[in-house]
């Protein structure tokens, strides 16, 4: 890394109401739900660099989600009229779950949108008569999201391990080949800028024949960098009109994740994604439970929501 | 009780979450989309509070009133309900004459006072002019513009002498008013003034959000939370636009910013156009117990 930062001061991110200096803590209200994401367990085949779920083959802390727990959230949405438009996958790596196809089936079947989120190594490759097989029922309602962390080989294997390009390059070419929705995610973790991102990302697509567009910001996802022992402003309920940064677009307003504890006898409902851990943000069981306010009360809320590397200081 | 009489009611403790909403104004897309964000929250009718003015300014003055009559929540009379219950001959709202809203309160008033029927304007008149209920031991009571007049705009800007003198004179922990257009929430010590906004129109911010809050039991602290509605403003302000309403305030549902600032303090005027965030105001238990 190239930024030199300051440890997060301690005072910060304590009370859920109260920012460390007085002031009101932002909130987001949940507008609609629009996507359900599933953490399909913690596991992964390999172990990268500062990932924020702190997936690995080891970190087994979030289960694997079963088929028949996804069906009864499936249940709860038709029953309740919920208009969710997409049910996403990440985990870990979704197609480690044994019934990740499964899940894939049902989800597509009751006619929403599937995302998952991959590694595209061997644990989808393993898969690959399956997927066929729902992209020829299903065609675009599917989407995969490869996880590309650098557009070069090298930096790619910095943070996720040795001889970890090759297999992913596979992987990729064979869902663009096999014309599957794609889109890529990648990290900003180098003095590089978005642009010089982007032209770097392009360069590749080009060269692999990957139909993703660079510059189209939701095909080609650039993520911050979360460390959350960096220090970041606190969110107050002026930084919006300050930032021009409406609640509204922030992921906890449209979406919820399911996770389920090693261990735990049900899943529980999370506010988002990047916050699958921490036992403070739980919602409750059910979906019903999960519409309540949230406190943006974590570093990852001010530096990857709200902030996304901007300031939020009016001096 | 008799008609136009003052009379309040009382609700007793409540358990969970009560939501509270203001001003649908006529506004039924709005208060439609109140109805499901009350069902998503899984609040029963029987804690939601209306703080009045069900018909005003917009399409469909009869079918939102069928629809708040028909929803099982309880309604405190706002300033409309009194002039359509009783067939009065303006709305109420206590503006000067000439002003803007006069004018245009002149041409909507006509409107929906042609379209009410017998039985929702005795259903108007049925109203309680003060509502009270208990949560977590503390006292709330709910009026439509202050506990002196039904009418008084009460924003956060409003001299705090008045929102003290009703907290005196009620001898409630929290008074819950509406009327006034804007949320806020604003402590007196242990005693608080809040005002959940209203879902009919903008809050003067520049987005066509609209307003309502949840008062949630939290331990034994009470949290107050104001949520943005998003609704079909666009169908809205078309209705109004095909019954040829006064055109300022289909804009306003569209534009967020009102058509005339008459009955605004100087504070609330500097924060036009500034997009108002979600909040959770905390009251907690010592507080209480400090007080007493």
């Amino acid at each position: 890394m190239s930024v030199t930062s300051r440890a997060l001061d301690p005072r910060k991110f304590r009370d859920p109401h109260v920012t460390a200096d007085g002031q009101q803590r932002a909130v987001v209200a949940l507008t609609h739900l629009t996507t359900l994401w599933f953490n399909t367990g913690s596991l992964c085949n390999i172990t990268c660099v500062n990932c924020y779920m702190e997936s690995s083959p080891k970190n087994d802390a979030l289960a694997y989600m079963t088929f028949a727990e996804v069906q009864a959230y499936l249940d709860e949405i038709d029953r309740e009229n919920m208009r969710v438009e997409e049910i996403a996958f990440t985990g870990g790596e979704p197609f480690m779950n044994p019934d990740i196809i499964q899940m894939l089936e049902e989800v597509l079947a009751r006619g929403y949108k599937a995302l998952v989120l991959s590694n595209a190594m061997k644990p989808m490759l393993n898969k690959r008569d399956e997927l066929l097989a729902i992209k020829e029922r299903h065609a675009d309602a599917l989407s995969i999201r490869v996880s590309v962390d650098h557009f070069t080989r090298e930096r790619h294997e910095d943070i996720r391990g040795k001889n970890t390009w090759p297999p992913m390059v596979d992987g990729l070419r064979w869902l663009a080949e096999n014309k599957f929705k794609l889109a890529v995610a990648g990290r900003t973790c180098w003095d590089e800028s978005e642009e010089q991102g982007r032209t770097g990302y392009g360069k590749l697509f080009e060269t692999e024949n990957i139909p993703v567009d660079p510059n189209d910001p939701g095909s080609l996802v650039l993520f911050p960098e979360m460390d959350a022992d960096v220090d970041v402003p606190e969110i107050t309920t002026h930084c919006w009109d300050i930032l021009g940064v409406a609640p509204e677009t922030m992921m906890c307003a449209s979406s919820r994740m399911v996770v389920k504890r090693k261990g735990a006898d049900k899943p529980v409902v999370m506010p988002c994604t990047l916050l699958p851990y921490d036992t403070n943000f739980e919602l409750g069981h059910d979906l019903a439970q999960s519409d309540k306010m949230v406190k943006l009360n974590h570093p990852h809320c001010a530096k990857f929501c709200v902030l996304g590397g901007a300031s939020c200081s009016p001096d | 009780m008799t008609d136009n009489s003052f009379y309040v009611r009382d609700l007793g403790p409540l358990q969970g979450p009560v939501l509270i909403f203001g001003g649908p104004y006529s506004n039924l897309l709005a208060t439609q989309a109140m109805r499901e964000a009350a069902a998503s929250l899984n609040i029963p009718g029987e804690n939601v509070i209306c703080t009045g003015d069900v018909v005003a300014y917009a399409g469909e003055p009869a079918k939102t009133t069928d629809a708040i009559m028909g929803w099982g929540i309880t309604t405190v009379m706002g300033n409309c309900e009194e002039s359509f219950g009783g067939e009065a001959d303006d709305c109420g709202c206590g503006f000067e004459e000439g002003t803007a809203c006069d004018v245009m309160s002149r041409q909507w008033y006509a409107y929906a006072n042609a379209e009410l029927n017998p039985e929702q304007r005795a259903w108007m008149r049925g109203l309680p002019s003060q509502v009270t209920f208990t949560l977590n031991s503390r006292r709330f009571a709910v009026v439509h513009g202050s506990a002196a007049s039904i009418n008084e705009f009460v924003f956060e800007g409003t001299d705090n002498a008045i929102k003290q003198r009703d907290l005196d004179a009620l001898n409630v922990d929290a008074i819950i008013g509406g009327h006034a257009g804007v949320p806020f929430t604003q402590a007196f010590g242990d005693r608080f003034w809040h005002n959940a906004g209203v879902i009919g129109m903008p809050a003067n911010d520049g987005t066509p959000r609209v307003w309502f809050s949840v008062i949630r039991p939290s331990g034994d602290d009470i949290e107050i939370e104001i949520y943005p509605l998003n609704y079909d403003y666009a169908a809205a302000a078309s209705s109004m636009r095909e019954k040829r309403l006064p055109d300022g305030y289909a804009k306003c549902m569209e534009d967020g910013l009102w058509p005339n600032m008459d009955v605004m303090p100087e504070a609330e005027r500097a924060k036009v156009g500034v997009a108002i965030a979600p909040s959770i105001f905390q009251w907690r238990a010592q507080q209480q117990v400090a007080a007493e």
